[in-house]
């Protein structure tokens, strides 16, 4: 018999391998089978691998846009409110090229991810729950049956939550712990506190001994010197400063300062404003994280400021390359 | 150890399935004919399954091909079968060179629009468990909830996707492997006169 398999044959038999363990990934018999198949013929174990590949690299590529709205619960909820653009992102998170995220990483207990100065990544938690990554972070994620735990080390995360009651879905930032069900928010761990934005439902934020705060969509919650402060931003400004899942940064009267400590966030090679009083000049427009230079242009044109490129980084406001 | 399986099927899936269909063109090249070179490849990944690790690896294309060349090797001293304008071909082809060569351009990007191709045009029932399983990363237990289906549904809908996937990824009808093809060739054969 195996000696009319066809390549073809065992290409349908591998694609099939890779369904199953991914509907069972802690099925041990079903392993065992695979290793059986497996070892009768070498082209079985290449094919394996192939369609394995396969099926990661549909975790490491940006998606196609789609025409429909995802029967999401999510999306099912933001549909209650006044349709905004902002809450039907969600697909674009699939743009945030992510290597991490594989059939292997499901029946894990316990995990850490971390993402370097520019990578931004997307985390499947298996239960419906997304985690993004961005630059420079560290999370370490934690499944159990009677919670969902996460704790932000460093950087920023954004999650959206899956609903699931007999679950809390809790996520840790210093000393700020925040519990959440059915919501989407993001989390920056800042110097002595943390930053909260919550663009859909509520999260229920508490410091160590003090009673929980609710914050809800379109606020925004900052956490210094044990003290919880919430302001309402609203639901756009909120969807812009959580650009960065797609490998954006937009601007809508951002200060200068500001666009480029979120460009510094996201590049090795690092903005430097020479010119100070060019600081607070007001920017708009949706740029690339990850082309300081192309901004940089940008700000030349519309600020009138002098842009100089290095190598290593880049200089805007000086007024000669000879006056440093 | 699951790590490091995984690692390596990443790794697999960004430096060396980008470069199958210029391994299949080159292949193509030297007369094997296609059930061949469709074993061939399957040994080919046969091998890269068996490694332990991949930091050593700096040109994982070349590797590939260096692979897919030692089988071929393998195969026809086995048969005693000497192809003249094969070994021919096979000589000019310098693996051990440092120097980048135009395929290393090629880069995954392609192959993600191939694929892109594909999910985009796939029935509505079958995209949609793909983007559930790969976008929103739910289970395909959950998938079979959200969509009242049975989980074999949901199973068989991401068999026939990934067919469809594997199809698009070894389909080398494209124009462009041929090309650099030529290209790398006359440069090493060029080379192999000095």
């Amino acid at each position: 018999m195996t000696d009319i398999e066809t390549a073809a044959d065992i290409e349908a038999a591998a694609a099939s391998w890779v369904l199953r363990l991914d509907r069972s990934p802690n099925d041990a018999k079903l392993k065992a089978d695979l290793e059986a198949w497996m070892k009768d013929d070498n082209r079985r174990r290449g094919a394996f691998l192939q369609a394995e590949a396969a099926w990661a690299m549909l975790d490491q590529m940006p998606w196609p846009a789609r025409e429909e709205t995802l029967p999401h619960p999510v999306v099912i909820r933001a549909a209650e409110r006044p349709p905004h653009r902002r809450q039907v992102l969600l697909g674009g998170l699939g743009l945030a090229v992510a290597a991490g995220a594989g059939v292997w990483a499901l029946g894990r207990p316990d995990a850490s991810y971390a993402t370097v100065v520019g990578e931004i990544r997307k985390i499947p938690l298996g239960e419906g729950s997304v985690v993004a990554v961005n630059t420079d972070s560290q999370i370490s994620v934690s499944m159990r049956s009677a919670q969902r735990r996460i704790r932000l080390e460093s950087g920023e995360v954004w999650f959206q939550v899956a609903p699931d009651k007999d679950r809390p879905f809790v996520v840790e930032a210093g000393a700020l712990r925040l519990q959440a069900q059915a919501t989407a928010f993001s989390v920056r761990s800042l110097e002595g506190g943390a930053e909260i934005l919550v663009s859909e439902g509520v999260v229920s934020a508490s410091l160590r001994g003090l009673s929980p705060v609710s914050v809800a969509a379109g606020e925004k919650a900052v956490t210094t010197s044990g003290v919880i402060s919430v302001q309402a931003l609203g639901l756009e400004d909120i969807g812009r400063k959580l650009a960065w899942r797609e490998g954006n940064i937009d601007l809508a009267g951002d200060s200068l300062a500001y666009a480029v400590s979120q460009f510094n966030r996201h590049n090795q090679r690092q903005l430097v404003i020479s010119d100070h009083a060019l600081s607070a000049r007001k920017l708009y427009g949706v740029f690339h994280a990850n082309d300081p230079e192309a901004f940089a242009r940008a700000v030349e044109v519309s600020l009138g400021a002098p842009v100089f490129v290095r190598a290593d980084h880049i200089d805007i406001g000086r007024r000669s390359a000879l006056s440093s | 150890m699951a790590i490091d399986r995984k690692r390596i099927v990443n790794w697999i899936a960004a430096e060396i399935m980008p470069h199958e269909k210029s391994v299949r063109a080159w292949l193509r090249r030297l007369k094997v004919n296609q059930d061949e070179i469709d074993d061939l490849i399957q040994e080919a990944y046969c091998n890269l399954a068996g490694l332990e690790r991949i930091d050593h690896i700096v040109c994982p294309d070349r590797y590939f091909f260096l692979t897919a060349r030692n089988l071929l090797n393998d195969k026809r001293r086995r048969a005693k079968v000497i192809r003249f304008e094969g070994l021919a071909e096979m000589d000019s082809l310098d693996m051990t060179s440092d120097d980048p060569s135009p395929e290393r351009i090629i880069s995954a990007r392609r192959e993600w629009e191939a694929v892109a191709r594909v999910i985009r045009s796939l029935p509505s029932r079958c995209r949609r468990v793909f983007e559930l399983r790969k976008v929103h990363g739910m289970s395909q237990k959950l998938i079979a909830q959200q969509l009242n289906i049975s989980e074999s549904a949901v199973e068989n809908e991401g068999v026939k996707g990934m067919r469809l996937i594997l199809q698009a990824l070894r389909d080398d009808t494209g124009a462009e492997s041929p090309d650099w093809l030529q290209v790398k060739n006359d440069r090493y054969r060029n080379r192999s006169r000095h």
